[in-house]
């Protein structure tokens, strides 16, 4: 088992340096380095200023060397500052990333909570109306842009009803504490977490409903009818414990996924959490934001698959892992 | 399943069936397929929306020319003209269609003077050349007299009157915020858009087909590393990755620049970026049915009775690949379109003025508030299409799975 999760532990490294490297040669194909930025605005710049500048920044070396420069300041600790804010990048990052966890947690755990059963009632209804009603839903909610979605509940709730606001994360300048404050994170975050949500429960009502519906053929589960026992225990005891076993996996790349796939939400809304954070300094050629912002997102998800998987062998005793 | 579990009732009928089956003609597996599918009613029914969708991008140009509109031309007039609204084009672009009308019709033109001057529509010190602007404004300012100089006068006139015509325009679903017709680029958009999607689905399919094939035949180390990718690369998340590459200019790569120019540049490299990072669960589906396949007992007969490695490949392991790979395809497709409409949403995707229904919906933050239609209806094609697409995939699954047979 140990051996395991090392083997998995040194895969990951070498994916995520692979993935790093792939990321900041990407990045230094995107137009526009500081030093080109300083030249458009004073064009009369002397060549000689101007490689004299790209040496004192690194910006003449290959890009394998200036990926190894970044590599070794960021495991000790020196992300760099951000040239959009102004800041260190360690200033920023904290607090869109305990946004963007809120955000998505709310809406993971809204999203289990309202599709595992609505899953596991379709399954033992099989081709009842209720099952072909969740099954319609899912395959709605799964074909539902999420940006349209945002799009259209914004226009409903923020433009024609005016109840939620259209976008942010708190009213700006509110100096409100306590429950005031609490309240004011709840108005902003509510029409994100809807997204979300039912942006997820379409896969999870699929996949619980699938997993039951395997289970109940199951031949363990005639027995326990055999034997006589009342179908909850059935149902509840000897068929949703074994369901549960790829939902669990499912959840924890879904965990590790809503980091990537905030993004859109995030954006939509303009959500202060990483997923924006990733977009806007892209865009806005913030390259050490986007380096940490990018591969913190992607260390999460492959973090999360990790866990996915040692899970799994605990959860099922028949996969061996050699 | 063992004899014990059928009871005796089911048992006899079950060889009442099979004696009528055998009296019946056996039917082709096509046959049994378009069966197996139709029994799935709203697949059917996203089918009939697909192909409707389809075919409306497939003749676009056509569909444009008859509602006498363009996808392109801006009209900064008549911006955010509601549904069902005319408008007229901007004078200077009047005169720029004329003289292009002129210059590629010289011999109407010098007819069109002709009559002119015979019915004494225009004084006689006017210049040749002006003649038909002047005509243009007789038309706007006295119609009546327009048009009976057109019904009196040669072909020549009736052309230009044809001309001049489409001068006013109808929008059937307004305009939007640089007065272009709505429907045209919903049209031209669908263009874009199931292009796409239909074009990352074949590549995938055939990088996946590659891929998969090579690892489940050769086996072995070719297998390991192969399917070491294949983990490594689904165990990414995608869309920061698409973000990534979508801003990055990758005009500077030496090779790929070139691939990369023209107009369509951005289909192009939407195409490429998004074929190389889907393939993987296609692979996967590939591999484990070449696997599966390849010892079967079947392929062991072929092999016996002498049949050379293509014809097993090519008569036993592509039809078996196939059901699973065209699934595999479609819900794909279901997944690109949705991944290139919001990355054209976040404006990375399909570059304007070039259509697609997502940068349509680029402005749709602020068209809430003066057009919510625009915002409305871009959004909903993609959402239709997207459903469409997967429960036809659905209806594949269970019209091409033997064992999903429901009987």
């Amino acid at each position: 088992m140990w051996n395991f999760i090392i083997r998995r532990l040194f895969f990951t490294t070498i994916v995520l340096l692979i993935i790093s490297f792939v990321s900041f040669a990407l990045m230094a194909l995107m137009p526009g380095d500081p030093v080109e930025e300083l030249m458009m605005s004073n064009p009369s710049m002397r060549a000689e200023d101007v490689a004299r500048l790209k040496a004192l920044y690194g910006l003449d070396l290959p890009v394998y060397e200036r990926y190894w420069n970044w590599l070794t300041d960021t495991l000790r600790g020196d992300l760099g500052y951000s040239r959009t804010y102004k800041v260190p990048v360690t200033d920023i990052i904290g607090d869109r990333l305990i946004n963007t966890f809120l955000l998505s947690f709310t809406a993971l755990g809204l999203a289990l909570l309202l599709a595992v059963p609505i899953g596991v009632i379709a399954a033992l209804r099989n081709g009842t109306k209720f099952d072909y009603i969740a099954n319609l839903l899912a395959f709605a909610g799964q074909s539902l842009p999420p940006f349209w979605f945002g799009i259209m509940l914004i226009m409903i709730f923020a433009e024609w009803l005016q109840v939620l606001p259209a976008g942010g994360t708190t009213t700006i300048g509110s100096d409100a504490t306590g429950l005031a404050a609490l309240a004011d994170r709840l108005k902003y975050i509510t029409l994100p977490v809807v997204v979300f949500t039912v942006s997820q429960m379409a896969v999870y009502v699929r996949y619980t409903r699938g997993a039951m519906i395997e289970v109940m053929r199951q031949d363990y589960i005639r027995t326990a009818r055999a034997k006589g026992l009342a179908e909850k225990r059935v149902v509840f005891v000897h068929a949703f414990r074994n369901a549960l076993i790829p939902l669990v996996t499912i959840f924890a790349i879904a965990l590790g996924n809503v980091f990537g796939g905030a993004i859109i939400t995030e954006q939509v809304f303009a959500y202060q959490g990483v997923g924006k954070l990733v977009f806007d300094s892209i865009i806005g050629n913030d390259f050490r934001v986007a380096m940490v912002a990018f591969n913190i997102t992607i260390a999460m998800v492959l973090f999360m698959n990790l866990v996915a998987d040692v899970s799994y062998a605990f959860l099922d005793p028949r996969i061996a892992y050699k | 399943m063992t004899e014990n579990n059928t009871p005796p009732v089911t048992k006899s009928q079950n060889t009442a069936t099979l004696g009528q089956s055998d009296t019946e003609k056996s039917k082709s597996l096509l046959a049994l397929f378009v069966e197996q599918f139709a029994e799935h009613k709203v697949a059917v029914v996203s089918l009939l929306v697909l192909v409707c969708a389809g075919l409306s991008a497939i003749f676009a140009p056509y569909i444009v020319a008859i509602l006498g509109v363009d996808p392109n031309s801006q009209n900064i007039l008549h911006r955010f003209a509601g549904p069902g609204s005319t408008s007229i084009m901007p004078a200077v672009q009047q005169e720029e269609r004329i003289e292009l009308w002129v210059e590629n019709h010289p011999e109407l033109t010098r007819q069109l003077v002709d009559d002119a001057h015979k019915a004494e529509m225009v004084s006689v010190d006017e210049l040749e050349e002006d003649v038909p602007f002047v005509l243009n404004e007789v038309r706007q300012e006295d119609p009546e007299t327009f048009a009976s100089f057109v019904s009196q006068s040669s072909e020549a006139a009736s052309e230009f009157a044809a001309l001049a015509e489409r001068f006013e325009t109808y929008h059937i679903l307004g305009t939007d915020e640089l007065g272009r017709d709505v429907l045209a680029r919903l049209i031209y958009g669908a263009r874009i858009s199931l292009m796409v999607a239909a074009l990352v689905g074949f590549f995938s399919a055939i990088l996946g087909l590659l891929f998969g094939a090579t690892a489940g035949y050769f086996g072995g180390f070719a297998d390991n590393v192969l399917m070491r990718i294949t983990d490594a690369l689904l165990t990414i998340p995608t869309l920061p990755l698409y973000i990534i590459f979508a801003a990055a200019d990758l005009g500077k790569i030496p090779v790929v620049g070139e691939m990369l120019e023209g107009e369509n540049q951005s289909v192009i490299k939407m195409v490429v970026v998004m074929a190389s990072l889907t393939w993987m669960p296609i692979a996967r589906i590939v591999r484990g049915t070449v696997l599966s396949i390849k010892e079967s007992e079947y392929v062991l007969a072929a092999k016996t009775i002498g049949l050379s490695h293509f014809s097993i490949v090519v008569g036993h392991v592509i039809p078996n690949v196939f059901g699973p790979l065209v699934v595999a395809v479609t819900l794909l497709m279901g997944d690109a379109m949705l991944i290139e409409t919001g990355l054209s949403f976040l404006g990375l995707g399909i570059q304007p003025p070039m259509a697609s229904w997502g940068n349509m919906l680029q402005n749709a933050l602020e068209l809430v508030r003066t057009m919510p239609l625009l915002a409305v209806v871009p959004g909903l094609m993609i959402f239709l299409v997207i459903i469409a697409i997967n429960f036809v995939g659905d209806g594949l699954r269970d019209a091409l799975d033997p064992k999903a047979i429901r009987r």
